[in-house]
C-alpha cells in the first residue's frame, strides 16, 4: 500500500494548521465584549432610526462614546438605564416620549374620491399620478405605506382605510414619517390630546368640497382655546404640547376637525 | 420610409402604435371662447409668476396678468378681455393646486393689447428679440415649458453655434405640431431665424421624424434658396423628440446626461415654440394661445385646435362628442401624458394635446415576475437599467438607485412599454426620482 498519499495530506494538515493557530494569536482582533452585550440591550429591530445602520453599529457607537443611550427612539427608560449602568454613563437626561398621529381624518366615508387611482398599490407610486384620485391633495391616500413602514406593529388600517396608531406599541421611531408622501403623520408628546386632525391649507370652499372633515380655517377654535393658533390662512394647529382641554372649541368646530385623541 | 430605414436616429427606443391617422389631416380649427378661463400662475419652469392685475379688474385680449418672478420665470397674459372673477388655488394637470386667476369671458370685450411688432427682420437687434420673447411669455411648447428668453441667453463662455428646431412630435396620437409645420411653415421658419439671430448661431436644422413627408416636402421647398438652415429627416421613433436624443440623430454630437445641450453650442426649440416667437416679433402677440390635439377612442370628433388658454378640459372635450363612458383622460400623449383625475384643469402652455381614451384601455394586465429579456435595458434612450433600478426601489434602497443614475431618467415610458411583463417600471423608477435622500 502506497502511504505517500495519506502521509503527504496529514503533514500538510498539520503544517496549515500550525498556521491557522499562530495566526490566530497573532492577529487576533480585539474587541470590546461590551459591544455584545449593548447589543443584546438594544431592541434589536434594526429599525435605523437612530441614524446608524442597525443595532450593532449603535451599540459600537454607544461603547465608543459617540452618542447618548437616547438616541434610541425605541428602547424604553429601564432599557437606558441598564445602558448606561454598562458603560458607566450618567442617565440623567430623560427621554422625551413621542408617539406618532396620523393627522388626516379624510378616509373613503368623509373625503370625496375624483378618480379610481389604478397603479402600483403604494402611496409614494399613487402620490405621482395627478391627486392620487382623492379630491384633497393633503390628505392621506390610504395605501398603507406607513403600516408596512412600521417594525412595531403599532399601525394599522381601519376599515374606513385610514392608519390607526396603536400607542401601546408605538416607539416614536420616525419611519412612518418618513414613508408618508405627503407628510400627514407626525411625532407628538404622547400626553397630548388635542389635535387639529387635518393640514389642508385649501381655501375653505375648496376645502368643504374635498372632504367633511376638513378644517376650513375659520379661526373658531384660534379664538376660543388656548394654544391653538392659525398656522396658515386656511389651517389651524394646536401649537402647545400642554394646550388645555377645549370643549368649547371642540364643540364650536363647524367640521369636527379640531378634537381629542 | 421602406423596409430598410435609414434614417439617422438614436440608441434605444421604441415603435409605440402612431395612431396619428384620425387628426393627422384635420386642419386646425379654432375653438369657442369658453365663458371662463383658468389661468395658473405656473405654466412654466420655474419660480410662479407674480401677479398685477386684481379681483374685479377689467382686462382686455393680450393684457399682461402676471409678471416673471426671478431669473426663471415667465410672464402671463390675458386670452380674452373680461373679468378677473378672483385669483384661488385651482387644480392644474399634474394634480396640484395653484394660485389661479379665474377670468370670467366677456365675447363683447373684443379690443386687443399687443405689443409693438416689427416689421423687417434685418432691423431687429439679438437684444430686441430676446427682449420681446421674454415680454411675450414664451415658454417651450413642447412640453417641459422652459422659459424661451432664459435659453436665449447663454453664458458667455458657452456659444451657441446650431439652433434646432424640434418637429419629431413622437408621441402617440399628437399630430398638432405636425400641422403646424404644414399649415404655417413662414411662421416656422421665420421663428428659426429670428432664433439663430438672438444667439448668433450659425446654422439651423429642423429635425422632423420620417413618417411626415409632407411636412419634410414643404419645409424643403420653402427653404430651397436658404444656405444656413436645412430639413433633415430622423428616424420615426419614439422618444426621437428629446434634445439630447435629437441632437444625436442630426448631428451625431453626443450630449451626456449631466450635460445640457447649450454645454455643447446647441439650442433646440420645439417648432410651434418658433411660431410663437414669430408672433410675438411680427405682430407683437404674447403667449395666449396654443394649437393641441384632442384625439383618442373616447372622442367622435376628434381634431386639432386653436385653444386660448386657460380653457378646463371638460370644456375642451364637449367640442368633440365624447363617448358616453370615455374613461381616461392624458394631457399629452399616450406614452407621458398625465392622467386627469377632475376634468376642470386647464389647458396650459405645455399641453400639446389631450387624448381620451375608452373603457378598454382600463383593463390592466398582471405583474408577472422579470425574466431578465433585457427589454426595458435595450430600451432605455438614457442607457439606464430599468429593471435592477425597480428592483433597489421597491426594497427602499433609493441612495443606490440613485448613484445608478435614476435621476437621469426622463420618463418617457419606453421601458413600461416594452416589458413582456407588464412590470410599471417607468412609475416605479418615479418613485425612486422622487424621493428625498437626507445623508
Amino acid at each position: 500500500m502506497d502511504l505517500t498519499a495519506v502521509i503527504s495530506m496529514a503533514i500538510m494538515g498539520v503544517l496549515f494548521a500550525a498556521g491557522l493557530a499562530l495566526a490566530h494569536q497573532k492577529l487576533k482582533l480585539e474587541e470590546d465584549d461590551r459591544i455584545e452585550q449593548v447589543d443584546e440591550l438594544l431592541p434589536g429591530a434594526d429599525c435605523g432610526a437612530c441614524g446608524y445602520a442597525g443595532c450593532e453599529a449603535m451599540a459600537r457607537a454607544l461603547v465608543d462614546g459617540e452618542v447618548v443611550p437616547q438616541k434610541c427612539p425605541v428602547a424604553d427608560d429601564a432599557t437606558y438605564q441598564k445602558i448606561a449602568d454598562l458603560l458607566n454613563l450618567s442617565s440623567d437626561s430623560s427621554s422625551s416620549d413621542l408617539v406618532a398621529r396620523v393627522l388626516c381624518r379624510g378616509g373613503k366615508e368623509e373625503a370625496k374620491q375624483l378618480a379610481a387611482y389604478r397603479g402600483i398599490n403604494t402611496c409614494a407610486a399613487a402620490n405621482l399620478v395627478n391627486t392620487g384620485g382623492k379630491a384633497c391633495t393633503y390628505g392621506c391616500l390610504g395605501l398603507a405605506d406607513c403600516v408596512a413602514a412600521c417594525k412595531f406593529d403599532a399601525l394599522e388600517m381601519n376599515d374606513n382605510g385610514l392608519p390607526v396608531v396603536n400607542d401601546d406599541n408605538c416607539t416614536g421611531c420616525n419611519a412612518c414619517v418618513i414613508a408618508c408622501p405627503r407628510d400627514i403623520i407626525e411625532l407628538h408628546e404622547r400626553e397630548q390630546k388635542l389635535f387639529v386632525w387635518c393640514l389642508s391649507e385649501d381655501d375653505p370652499a375648496t376645502s368643504r368640497k374635498s372632504c367633511t372633515v376638513a378644517c376650513i380655517g375659520c379661526g373658531i377654535c384660534a379664538k376660543l382655546c388656548d394654544g391653538v393658533e392659525m398656522k396658515e390662512p386656511n389651517l389651524a394647529v394646536v401649537s402647545e404640547t400642554n394646550a388645555p382641554d377645549c370643549d368649547q372649541g371642540v364643540e364650536k368646530c363647524p367640521t369636527d376637525a379640531i378634537d381629542y385623541k | 420610409m421602406g423596409f430598410f430605414n435609414f434614417a439617422p436616429s438614436f440608441r434605444g427606443g421604441t415603435h409605440p402604435p402612431g395612431k396619428k391617422s384620425a387628426t393627422v389631416s384635420r386642419q386646425v380649427k379654432p375653438i369657442p371662447l369658453p365663458s371662463t378661463l383658468y389661468l395658473p400662475l405656473n405654466q412654466h419652469a420655474g419660480a410662479m409668476a407674480e401677479p398685477v392685475v386684481k379681483k374685479g379688474e377689467s382686462v382686455v385680449r393680450g393684457q399682461l396678468l402676471a409678471e416673471p418672478a426671478g431669473e426663471i420665470s415667465a410672464a402671463l397674459h390675458s386670452p380674452a378681455g373680461g373679468e378677473i372673477k378672483k385669483i384661488t388655488p385651482h387644480l392644474t394637470p399634474c394634480g396640484q393646486r395653484v394660485p389661479t386667476i379665474v377670468l370670467s369671458v366677456d365675447p363683447k370685450n373684443t379690443e386687443t393689447n399687443f405689443y409693438q411688432p416689427y416689421e423687417n427682420l434685418q432691423k431687429i437687434t439679438p437684444r430686441q428679440i430676446k427682449e420681446r420673447v421674454k415680454q411675450a411669455g414664451i415658454v417651450g411648447l413642447g412640453g417641459g415649458a422652459f422659459p424661451t428668453s432664459v435659453k436665449l441667453s447663454p453664458p458667455a463662455d458657452k456659444p451657441i453655434h446650431t439652433v434646432i428646431l424640434n418637429g419629431c412630435e413622437c408621441e402617440s396620437f399628437l399630430t398638432s405640431d405636425h400641422r403646424m409645420m404644414v399649415e404655417r411653415p413662414d411662421q416656422i421658419i421665420q421663428g428659426l431665424q429670428l432664433l439663430i439671430r438672438a444667439v448668433e448661431a450659425e446654422r439651423g436644422i429642423i429635425g422632423v421624424e420620417n413618417n411626415k413627408p409632407d411636412a419634410i416636402k414643404i419645409l424643403k421647398q420653402k427653404l430651397a434658396n436658404n444656405d444656413r438652415i436645412t430639413v433633415q429627416a430622423v428616424r420615426a421613433k419614439y422618444p426621437q423628440g428629446v434634445e439630447n436624443m435629437l441632437i444625436y440623430a442630426l448631428t451625431g454630437k453626443k450630449i451626456s446626461a449631466r450635460e445640457y445641450p447649450v454645454d455643447k453650442g446647441f439650442l433646440v426649440n420645439n417648432v410651434s415654440t418658433a411660431a410663437a416667437v414669430s408672433e410675438a416679433v411680427f405682430q407683437g402677440k404674447p403667449l395666449i394661445e396654443r394649437i393641441i390635439t384632442l384625439s383618442g377612442p373616447g372622442l367622435k370628433k376628434p381634431g386639432n385646435f386653436l385653444v386660448p388658454l386657460g380653457t378646463s378640459f371638460k370644456e375642451l372635450i364637449s367640442h368633440c362628442e365624447p363617448d358616453e363612458d370615455f374613461s381616461l383622460v392624458l394631457a399629452g400623449g399616450a406614452m407621458m401624458g398625465t392622467s386627469q383625475a377632475d376634468l376642470s384643469a386647464p389647458t396650459v402652455k405645455a399641453t400639446g394635446g389631450v387624448v381620451v381614451l375608452d373603457s378598454r384601455y382600463l383593463q390592466t394586465t398582471d405583474e408577472h415576475p422579470c425574466i431578465r429579456c433585457g427589454r426595458c435595458v435595450t430600451g432605455c434612450p438614457q442607457q439606464l437599467v430599468p429593471t435592477k433600478l425597480t428592483r433597489l426601489i421597491k426594497s427602499h434602497r433609493f441612495s443606490e438607485a440613485k448613484q445608478l443614475h435614476v435621476d437621469s431618467c426622463l420618463e418617457c415610458g419606453v421601458c413600461s412599454y416594452v416589458c413582456p411583463s407588464s412590470i410599471p417600471l417607468v412609475h416605479w423608477l418615479r418613485v425612486g426620482k422622487n424621493r428625498e435622500i437626507n445623508e
